[in-house]
């Protein structure tokens, strides 16, 4: 989406969308998303990242994440994942528990892309993070985080900024 | 009046986006067309192009999904809440020659 498309947005969208360019993960969060991904290929694996939005004019932040489980039917998960709507609930919940908000998703792509699919596109909501681990042989071998855009036409990258 | 509360990727497109709304209405249905007349770009995130819920979007009512209750047609009354849930899914078509090759060994 080009900058002066957005212009013509409502104004209060079109601040969240670019707000969520970029969004910083601790080190240690992506360390355990990588492991959930290698223990579950050749399947998808799928979590939560939880963590705050960020001010108007600041980032999003992952804090943590939680692993899920893959509630698609087991001979699809080598291709798909899905969170059984009840456990997304009770992870709203905790999220409000403990005064953080869900940012984002993230799941892998055994033998695929770290970008994400027509199937993802489909399936997507604004404003949340989607990261994507591309996993090759059992092995993580990229990662990337995408946000939908207002128009739910396209996903945009986001810059990863990674703190220890 | 019953409590509906928005999704945080959601709240953007209501009215101060803010996290719930609260609306006088007797079913779950009621409350829906009511929330996304008054907040007309949430409609296109919930509500497919014949005004029905998307297959994408979840409906609980105090914690009980509204598929196992009466649907849309599920009566509401004044202590109660409602709550959007996104469906999340996803996933890639790996191609077919690393697939075959992988996990085979996997």
């Amino acid at each position: 989406m080009t900058s002066t498309r957005l212009e013509s947005e409502a104004g209060q969208a079109k601040s969240l969308v670019e707000e969520a360019s970029k969004i910083t993960i601790p080190r240690r969060v992506l360390d355990s998303i990588e492991s959930h991904a290698i223990s579950t290929y050749p399947e998808e694996c799928c979590g939560l990242l939880f963590g705050d939005f960020g001010s108007r004019n600041s980032s999003k932040s992952v804090a943590r994440s939680r692993r899920m489980r893959n509630a698609f039917e087991p001979s699809e998960r080598y291709h798909r994942y899905t969170i059984d709507p009840r456990e997304f609930l009770d992870a709203e919940k905790e999220a409000e528990a403990n005064n953080e908000e869900i940012v984002g998703i993230y799941h892998s792509h055994p033998n695929a892309r770290a970008a994400p699919s027509q199937f993802d596109k489909a399936h997507a909501w604004p404003l949340l993070s989607y990261l994507i681990v591309e996993v090759v042989g059992g092995k993580p071998v990229d990662f990337k985080s995408w946000v939908l855009s207002d128009d739910q036409g396209s996903f945009k990258e986001e810059q990863l900024n990674i703190v220890e | 009046m019953v409590r509906i509360l928005i999704p945080t990727a959601l709240r953007q497109y209501v009215a101060n986006s803010s996290p719930e709304v609260v609306i006088k209405a007797e079913t779950v249905n009621e409350a829906i067309s009511k929330l996304t007349r008054e907040n007309q770009k949430l409609a296109r995130h919930i509500l497919d192009e014949q005004g029905k819920l998307r297959n994408f979007v979840n409906i609980f009512l105090n914690d009980e999904d509204i598929r196992a209750l009466d649907g849309e047609d599920t009566k509401v009354s004044d202590s109660d809440t409602i709550r959007i849930v996104p469906a999340i899914a996803g996933g890639e078509v790996p191609s077919k020659a690393l697939r075959r090759y992988f996990c085979k060994r996997a």
